[in-house]
């Protein structure tokens, strides 16, 4: 047994779990939530006691899982980074990395987005189509970080299965 | 049988990832955060979202068991010669085990969590001493019994990610 490729999976699997179950939690569950009711106090409440925890939370998962999948691609017995794009494992596993990048971004730009919604209830300078703008923009991007994650685990997953 | 079994993994690993990652986010992120803003807004975000919460949740966790289950008996059978006689098998039922018992604590830290919401639907006006108190006691105990789940599940994970290897 190699331990080292062993330990690697157990951590990229349980950051990818955590990415993508937080990445869906937010998208589908908080957010809608939080948005149905109307109090600016409970969103401003929310925001100053989770945004920076859940940009920590899912920038390190997201990081922990790019890295350790990187080095399970170079580990993996019959594979390595040339065959990327090549075959159905190659082309599954690029679809997937180039889907966790994409999420990865997304993830950020979304974070940008909260920051700025975070500082404009703090400061009450921000006018209210803004607030509103920020707060569609966040909704936009959580479902298309949410799909993008999706399509990773999806891909990654079925990978060994994939023919040619 | 190859397509077989990468629809059945699907099925598995993705309503699985979703129901470890919302139950460690839940556990260890939103409900400390919810503890802290505290009356009003807390009960009334978690009554609002306990719904959809619990149809998530539970919907992940029974897809991710019973396609778990299906997969087993198609990877190798006869499956119950293998699961008490390998270390594969030691593994599949030690992680399914993980995962049926933080499954059943999740489901007790949602019903403190329901009686929680309950008390703050029926509130007119600022809690009594007695009903702030017996929310209190109601929301420590949903978030110490998530956190024990969460870790449960996510032990579960790593019995299963191991299984092949040993």
């Amino acid at each position: 047994m190699d331990v080292g490729l062993v330990i690697t999976r157990i951590i990229h699997i349980i950051a990818g779990s955590f990415w993508v179950g937080t990445a869906i939690y937010l998208a589908m569950l908080l957010e809608p939530r939080a948005r149905s009711i109307p109090s600016e106090d409970l969103e401003r409440q929310l925001l100053n006691r989770t945004s920076k925890l859940n940009s920590l939370w899912i920038t390190s998962s997201a990081a922990v899982t790019m890295i350790t999948g990187m080095a399970l691609v170079s580990a993996t017995p019959d594979h390595s980074f040339s065959d990327l794009g090549r075959g159905g494992w190659g082309t599954m596993i690029l679809i997937g990395l180039i889907a966790s990048l994409a999420a990865f971004f997304v993830s950020g730009g979304a974070g940008a987005f909260t920051a700025k919604l975070r500082r404009g209830l703090e400061s009450g300078n921000a006018s209210e189509e803004q607030l509103a703008g920020y707060r569609r923009s966040l909704t936009i991007l959580g479902y298309v970080n949410a799909v993008l994650v999706i399509v990773a685990v999806g891909t990654m997953a079925t990978a060994r299965y994939a023919v040619g | 049988m190859d397509a077989e079994i990468a629809i059945l993994r699907l099925l598995h690993i993705l309503p699985g990832a979703t129901w470890v990652g919302s139950a460690v986010f839940l556990a260890f992120v939103v409900q400390p955060a919810l503890a802290k803003t505290g009356p009003p807004h807390a009960p009334a975000l978690m009554a609002n979202m306990l719904k959809p919460l619990m149809i998530v949740l539970h919907g992940s966790a029974i897809m991710t068991i019973v396609f778990g289950i299906i997969m087993a008996f198609r990877v190798q059978d006869p499956l119950f010669d293998f699961l008490w006689s390998t270390d594969w098998g030691t593994m599949i039922w030690l992680g399914f085990l993980f995962s049926v018992v933080a499954y059943g604590i999740g489901n007790i830290a949602g019903l403190s969590n329901k009686k929680m919401a309950d008390i703050g639907k029926s509130l007119t006006g600022p809690p009594s001493p007695e009903q702030a108190a017996e929310m209190t006691k109601l929301r420590d105990r949903a978030i110490l019994l998530a956190r024990v789940g969460a870790i449960g599940v996510v032990i579960a994970v790593a019995c299963m990610a191991l299984a092949n290897h040993v």
